[in-house]
């Protein structure tokens, strides 16, 4: 089932620039993961901020056409954007924890709406951190501040944090391109794990990862999107030129 | 350029930045000698906890004491949450626009006018057509006014120094800008501001021009009870008996010994903040 | 487009095949020519070269699993390279079928009957193998796809040389040696007919390099009669 789909989507960052992504229309499944891969600057990392409308915050942004979440478009008039936030959250390139303790920050998102009781909290703040494959590591040293985990494992830190709040789409952009080989592998398995219960958009500039970890592909070119399908058929009998020369490392 | 040369031309670099470095430890130095030289002898138990008596020549420096913190609290009460508010508008909500521009200008010019001509400002503004009259509130207000543009552009510069990574987090876990502001912005600005505020709080306290006409006093009976009092302050103090007293000899070694008292306060009160900021940046 | 290690790297696959594919060419015609003309030592030549043709074939197929350890191809790269692995094993098939003929050209002690068909059958799949080869030279699909309506004048070629022998049969009932031979020819027809089958299968993996659909020779032959 369709959880997430573009129709027409384009994006301009301003009135002379050429427009950063022209018409793309693509269907997310529930419950799957798909990678966006092309070239540096086709457009893939201003795709996925403007399903969670974080190119609001870029002056002079102009988003054109519609993005469904379960049917509603995202960007019609009276939409909530913070509630919108909620459901489709995001995991960064660099992983980047608040300055404050472990706890503190898996807990900053469910804390937002207020009303939460303390032990309700801490539930949250166990069962994120379990989801995220970083509960052991962590479960005696939850009041120390995030800044004291290694690389690999703030993103981990900063994956819980994004679950936290129960979103039904996570986005992520690039999320180990700052990490090593060892964390790198862990994240992925993770990933694999959450298509279970959350649906997985992810921008990857590697394109092994996107064919170990993701179900399917969509292939981004200077704004457009050239290709979208099966990972499988995609790796190995591609429809269009561009994507092979691109998967097979030939240009890009 | 020969191994020779090269050896040589960064010798003589390091020993002119030292030098430079020697001579501008040398005159802090001569300075503080030459004070201490002076007021210490006038520094007593006595000296700091005594109301003067006697046209300045016995007693001590208490009145002007209690006044200077008095003054910083009423200019800094004004002048922390005005600054603070201008510096959250400017890095967090101002855009690139004419009004931005004009009001980053207006803060920046307010920082060249001269003490003296702030004075006049603050008579003519706060006692004289706001009728406050010469007091703690207007010549503590003419003070916030002389600390504004220092205390906007250090909070500004923390809130700017905070990562953008921390907004888009927050942001993407569902939280309104005031809410980032607030929860994640300005306690991760909060060791740069509490910075700010030390150095306005140090230039604040040893102020003189912009006090004189607005409230301060060369001779006050008793501590200023209320926001309408006058005031003694320690940096008019200081000129006071350097100019105007009326046994020279008697006083001079007072008004050095009100000058340490008044760089010991000053410092004191730094201390504490940058304890303060390292116990909080600790956490 | 830049020409990556992986071009270069397929390209000396490509050209080891074919070469393999001319190994076994030769050794098909070799083989053919000992059996019409009983000449016993073109017959060990075949036999021996054989191992040749295996030694060849396995460093094929070990170039290519280090490849793809290496590079983990995709597309087009993993393509070709499991065609060139497969390739290789039909082209090892040939070679042996090949061998299989030469050795029964060695264990016939007397003259055969003429069997008319059993030369051009023998060039007819000598043709779809160099066909073959130079539709992957070429990276013709379309050329390629033609290998196998050929493999239909196999089978009919086969049931020339089966009712050729029949007939021979026949005539040789009361001499018993040439009796034998001419059923021992029998089985030559069939190891033809096989490697023109494995000739179809080498056609099968071209075509799937190229376009990537996996097409089935049964597709563009003329139907079987039930």
């Amino acid at each position: 089932m369709t959880i997430l789909r573009t129709l027409g989507l384009s994006l301009s960052y301003s009135k002379n620039a050429p427009p950063a992504l022209r018409q793309i229309s693509l269907d997310i499944e529930e419950r799957s993961v798909t990678a966006l891969i092309g070239p540096s600057g086709c457009g893939k990392s201003s795709f996925l901020r403007c399903l969670n409308r974080m190119n609001d915050f870029v002056r002079g942004a102009r988003v054109e056409g519609r993005v469904l979440l379960d049917g509603e478009d995202i960007y019609a008039p009276n939409v909530d954007v913070t509630n919108l936030r909620r459901r489709v959250g995001m995991v960064f390139q660099r992983p980047n924890p608040f300055p404050f303790s472990i706890r503190e920050n898996v807990a900053y998102g469910p804390k937002l709406p207020g009303g939460k009781s303390r032990a309700a909290l801490e539930e949250v703040v166990e069962r994120s951190l379990r989801a995220a494959a970083i509960w052991d590591e962590v479960k005696d040293r939850l009041d120390e501040p995030a800044a004291s985990l290694s690389g690999g494992q703030q993103q981990r830190l900063c994956i819980a944090r994004a679950i936290a709040v129960e979103p039904e789409v996570l986005l992520m952009d690039e999320p180990t391109s700052a990490l090593d080989p060892m964390a790198t592998a862990r994240v992925e398995e993770l990933v694999r794990e959450l298509k279970k219960d959350y649906t997985v958009v992810i921008v990857t500039h590697n394109m092994q990862q996107a064919a170990r970890v993701s179900d399917s592909t969509a292939f981004f070119l200077t704004g457009e999107l050239i290709e979208a399908g099966d990972t499988d058929k995609i790796f190995t009998t591609p429809s269009d030129k561009r994507t092979e020369g691109y998967i097979t490392g030939r240009f890009g | 350029m020969s191994r020779r040369t090269r050896a040589l031309l960064d010798l003589t670099a390091t020993g002119v930045l030292w030098l430079c470095m020697a001579f501008a430890a040398l005159t802090l130095g001569s300075i503080l000698l030459f004070l201490v030289s002076r007021g210490a002898g006038a520094l007593s138990w006595e000296f700091i906890s005594e109301p003067p008596r006697d046209g300045m020549t016995e007693g001590g420096i208490l009145t002007p004491i209690v006044g200077t913190v008095q003054l910083i609290l009423v200019s800094m009460g004004f002048a922390f949450p005005v600054s603070l508010a201008t510096a959250v508008y400017l890095s967090e909500y101002a855009g690139s626009g004419r009004v931005t521009r004009v009001i980053r200008l207006a803060v920046r010019s307010l920082a060249s006018v001269p003490s003296v001509v702030l004075g006049l400002f603050g008579f003519a503004f706060f006692c004289a057509f706001l009728r406050f009259g010469a007091c703690l509130l207007s010549a503590g207000l003419t003070l916030g006014c002389l600390a504004l543009p220092t205390l906007v552009a250090a909070s500004e510069a923390a809130l700017r120094d905070v990562p953008q990574d921390y907004r888009d987090a927050s942001y993407a876990l569902g939280a309104t800008r005031w809410q980032t502001i607030r929860k994640v912005v300005l306690p991760a600005a909060f060791p740069g501001i509490i910075t700010g505020l030390i150095l306005s709080i140090g230039r604040v306290g040893g102020e003189t021009a912009p006090i004189i006409f607005t409230g301060a006093v060369f001779f006050a009976p008793g501590f200023a009870r209320s926001l309408f009092d006058s005031v003694m302050a320690l940096p008019y103090h200081v000129y006071v008996l350097a100019t105007a007293g009326t046994r020279i000899e008697k006083t001079v070694p007072m008004q050095y010994g009100a000058i340490l008292v008044l760089l010991a306060l000053v410092l004191g009160i730094s201390m504490t903040g940058i304890v303060a900021r390292a116990r909080l940046r600790r956490k | 487009m830049i020409e990556t290690h992986m071009d270069r790297e397929l390209e000396s696959l490509f050209s080891g095949t074919y070469e393999l594919g001319g190994l076994c060419e030769r050794a098909l015609v070799d083989a053919v020519r000992a059996l019409s003309q009983r000449d016993k030592k073109l017959a060990r030549d075949v036999i021996i070269g054989d191992d040749k043709i295996d030694e060849l074939a396995r460093e094929i197929n070990i170039t290519s699993f280090q490849l793809i350890a290496r590079y983990q191809p995709v597309a087009f790269d993993l393509r070709s390279l499991e065609a060139v692995i497969r390739m290789a094993l039909d082209l090892e098939r040939i070679a042996d079928l090949a061998a299989s003929l030469a050795r029964t050209a060695l264990q016939l002690e007397v003259p055969l009957p003429p069997i008319p068909s059993l030369r051009p059958m023998g060039e007819r799949a000598v043709e779809m193998l160099n066909l073959a080869m130079s539709s992957l030279a070429e990276r013709d699909a379309e050329k390629a796809a033609r290998v196998f309506a050929m493999d239909d004048a196999m089978d009919d070629y086969e049931d020339s040389v089966v009712a050729e022998l029949m007939n021979a049969a026949m005539d040789t009932r009361e001499d018993g040696a040439r009796f034998a031979g001419t059923n021992r020819l029998i089985t030559v027809a069939r190891i033809l007919e096989r490697a023109g089958d494995h000739v179809t299968n080498i056609a099968e993996h071209i075509c799937y390099m190229i376009t990537g659909v996996r097409v089935k020779a049964s597709a563009y032959r003329r139907p079987k009669p039930e």
